[in-house]
């Protein structure tokens, strides 16, 4: 479990120390605070050697196209949009310290060598290597101090690529859960079917049924080019999940990303959209034990007060061990934490004091 | 202007408390608000100071600090935190002195003393007096 993260010249944060994270962490805060960027941080630090990575905020955020360049393409993720400065992060989880730089390189050289010779011919000696210059985002990878790899994003005329040296597979896996209903139905298709083939997918029902009682299975049922999870919910026919309400189709997208993601984490931003406030309780309850099941660290997002009393009403007072709440406060031109542990929360719950 | 006491938790009705002034009295109890209130509207200062119920022996490690993250915490100037003696003025007081230590917050070196630090003011008062043992429901009949 990751412990602390640290986000330095990221979007809103200048210099930002979370600490105390557990299992299941909840992220709360007014408007703009950068309750969304830390899920944003957290999964950009697992983006390897992706050329969109510095693109998947915006499609979270609803941004459907953007103008090619570096200016839009990049400066939206530094601190004030200042590209000369860096962005820097670092994650503690047990002994390991891992750290990604990511900078602005205004020139990147990528040398272009000479061939070598063709058999039985003198060795020519180029006298002008060819040499690509760009523009770059170069992010540099440290594990305990020692350099790991580095990757470099360019933008070649049209052309988004990655140049990659070194770069070991990221330690853990990491799926997020946008707060609008865009769902990938073939996606969570694709990945139940993986749970089915190892007989993983009886839990998965049992969760979904405190929404849709009458639930009695679920099966994948391919469609052409596309794949849709059916479930049986005692009628004639098999409907898509999707049918069932937004409520069904987000939990079960959030089931199935914790079961294909163990040892990993998983991100949702909203947590509380699509549910009502009764079912809030179980439906935490068996996200936790899920998540518990799968090793899968949670880090939610919520404006939500009745998420919180659901919480300590849906959790035993063991399980609330696993809890902590974190509220983004800004201070002047700072963003600050302020971490609620369990008893806290729950404390402050208790006495009806504002925790929002 | 009418004295503010805290709502009463009725089953699930919770009325979000916020800070509303900038000197608080934390106090353990019901029985504590209710003497404190009438105690303060007598000397004329009720219309300044917040009376909070933290807990007591049990549940002030947990309330006091969730208490120092409220929105509006940072605008208090001063406080001052009531305790019975229970079984030790001294324990009592220690264990308060710790906690106000653990969360960088001004630590008076007595029971009744007033300090400040960073902008904020507090102090400690451990009833029925500051030595020996005792609770502030007795000194209420």
């Amino acid at each position: 479990m990751i412990k602390s993260f640290t986000v330095k010249g990221f979007k809103q944060f200048t210099d930002l120390f979370l600490q105390s994270l557990k299992p299941v962490t909840l992220i709360g805060g007014r408007n703009n605070t950068g309750k969304t960027t830390v899920l944003e941080a957290f999964f950009m630090f697992y983006d390897r050697a992706n050329p969109e990575v510095t693109l998947r905020h915006l499609s979270w955020r609803g941004v459907d196209s953007t103008a090619l360049n570096p200016d839009s393409l990049w400066s939206p993720i530094f601190h004030s949009y200042d590209m000369d400065k860096s962005i820097e992060m670092e994650i503690c989880e047990n002994d390991t310290k891992e750290k990604i730089r990511i900078k602005h390189n205004k020139e990147f050289q990528k040398s272009v060598f000479a061939l070598p010779p063709a058999k039985g011919v003198m060795p020519k000696i180029e006298t002008g290597q060819q040499s690509l210059s760009m523009e770059s985002l170069e992010f540099i990878y440290h594990i305990n101090d020692e350099k790991v790899g580095e990757s470099h994003l360019t933008l070649d005329g049209h052309r988004l690529g990655m140049h990659v040296e070194n770069l070991r597979k990221p330690l853990k896996k990491v799926a997020f859960i946008a707060s609008g209903t865009q769902r990938n139905p073939t996606e969570d298709s694709a990945q139940f079917g993986q749970l089915d083939i190892h007989g993983h997918t009886d839990s998965i029902t049992d969760v979904l049924k405190i929404i849709e009682p009458d639930l009695e299975s679920l099966t994948t049922i391919s469609q052409g080019d596309h794949a849709l999870i059916y479930g049986n919910i005692g009628m004639p026919r098999k409907i898509p999940v999707s049918h069932m309400g937004e409520g069904t189709a987000k939990l079960l997208s959030i089931i199935l990303a914790i079961a294909t993601n163990e040892n990993g984490m998983v991100l949702i931003d909203e947590i509380e959209n699509g549910w009502h406030y009764s079912l809030l309780p179980d439906i935490l309850n068996a996200i936790h034990k899920m998540a518990k099941k799968y090793n899968c660290q949670i880090v939610a997002t919520t404006h939500s007060y009745e998420i919180k009393k659901s919480l300590v009403r849906g959790l035993s007072s063991e399980d609330l061990s696993d809890v902590t709440y974190i509220r983004l406060d800004r201070e002047k031109e700072h963003i600050k934490p302020k971490i609620y542990e369990a008893g806290m929360l729950v404390a402050a719950l208790e006495r009806g004091w504002e925790t929002r | 202007m009418r004295f503010i006491q805290n709502q009463q938790r009725m089953g699930d009705k919770m009325m979000n408390i916020t800070i509303e002034k900038d000197n608080l009295l934390l106090v353990e109890g019901r029985d504590e608000v209710n003497f404190f209130g009438a105690f303060l509207k007598y000397i004329g200062v009720h219309d300044d100071v917040q009376i909070i119920e933290v807990g007591g022996k049990d549940n002030f490690k947990n309330e006091f600090p969730a208490l120092l993250l409220s929105p509006n915490f940072s605008a208090v100037r001063k406080y001052g935190i009531v305790r019975d003696a229970d079984d030790s003025a001294d324990n009592t007081f220690q264990s308060v002195i710790g906690m106000l230590s653990r969360h960088n917050q001004p630590v008076p070196k007595a029971p009744g003393e007033i300090i400040s630090s960073d902008d904020i003011t507090a102090g400690i008062f451990i009833m029925p007096g500051n030595s020996g043992t005792g609770s502030v429901e007795w000194e209420s009949y």
